[in-house]
């Protein structure tokens, strides 16, 4: 594949990553709210991968977790899951419909 | 005649004694207590994030990224996968993972019939048990007079 040899497309994904620990707490949230009524992902398999920090090699399991993200961000109150720009508004009111929505981008962007 | 005894566990299953004027701070009504967006429940999780369109469209390129990738899918998802293969490629037998079915999802040609290439026999199928069985063929003799 030619995305797999890509340093370039890989970097670039890996930019749009989550700080490490909205990262834990966003797979955490995706698995116990989101990957229970139809078990999309293999929580243990995903989780042994994750841990070896298997996206750092593998652009198809970076955007994986990408996706994972983006439908996590739909549980977490972090103000990091918006894009980047809005959580930097004081004194306004959060839109949160877009959270995890540059997640989403980056992830059809990607692939 | 059977002697009743104080249980000890009665003070414990006893119900809550009802409630005074006085007892009814602990369920006061918040009222300054509203839906805020920080909230995690899950009423308030509908209205954010991504729609329902979306989600899927985000499974669905989980699914093909698990499947390129490292296979990471559930089992669950992966037997529809291989469902999905038996049911509109024809591909049987010798399947022992997603992704070999769909290296040869890839190798058939989805517009041809069954899926198999142009020029090709199509893979042999596993005979069902339920195709041994035969309806019973309607005579006009009736077998029970």
């Amino acid at each position: 594949m030619q995305n797999q040899i890509s340093p370039e497309l890989l970097r670039k994904t890996l930019s749009t990553f989550p700080p490490l620990d909205l990262q834990q707490t966003l797979l955490d949230l995706y698995f116990v709210r989101h990957n229970t009524v139809y078990t999309l992902l293999h929580r243990p398999t995903f989780m042994r991968l994750w841990n070896d920090k298997f996206y750092e090699r593998d652009i198809w399991f970076a955007g994986t977790c990408l996706g994972v993200f983006a439908l996590a961000s739909k549980w977490s109150d972090d103000p990091r899951v918006l894009p980047s720009g809005e959580e930097k508004l004081q004194g306004k009111d959060l839109d949160w419909r877009r959270s995890g929505f540059h997640y989403c981008k980056a992830l059809l962007g990607a692939s | 005649m059977r002697k009743s005894s104080p249980s000890p566990y009665r003070d414990a299953r006893r119900l809550p004694s009802p409630l005074t004027d006085d007892d009814d701070s602990d369920f006061s009504y918040d009222s300054d207590a509203t839906d805020s967006p920080q909230d995690t429940t899950s009423a308030s999780a509908f209205r954010r994030g991504l729609v329902l369109p979306a989600i899927e469209n985000v499974e669905f390129k989980l699914k093909k990224l698990s499947l390129n990738g490292p296979t990471v899918l559930g089992p669950v998802a992966e037997r529809q996968e291989s469902d999905i293969l038996l049911r509109y490629h024809g591909v049987s037998g010798g399947i022992e993972s997603v992704r070999d079915a769909f290296k040869l999802q890839r190798h058939f040609n989805p517009h041809a019939r069954h899926g198999v290439p142009e020029g090709e026999q199509p893979m042999k199928r596993p005979v069902r048990r339920s195709q041994f069985w035969r309806p019973t063929p309607v005579s006009n003799n009736n077998v029970y007079t």
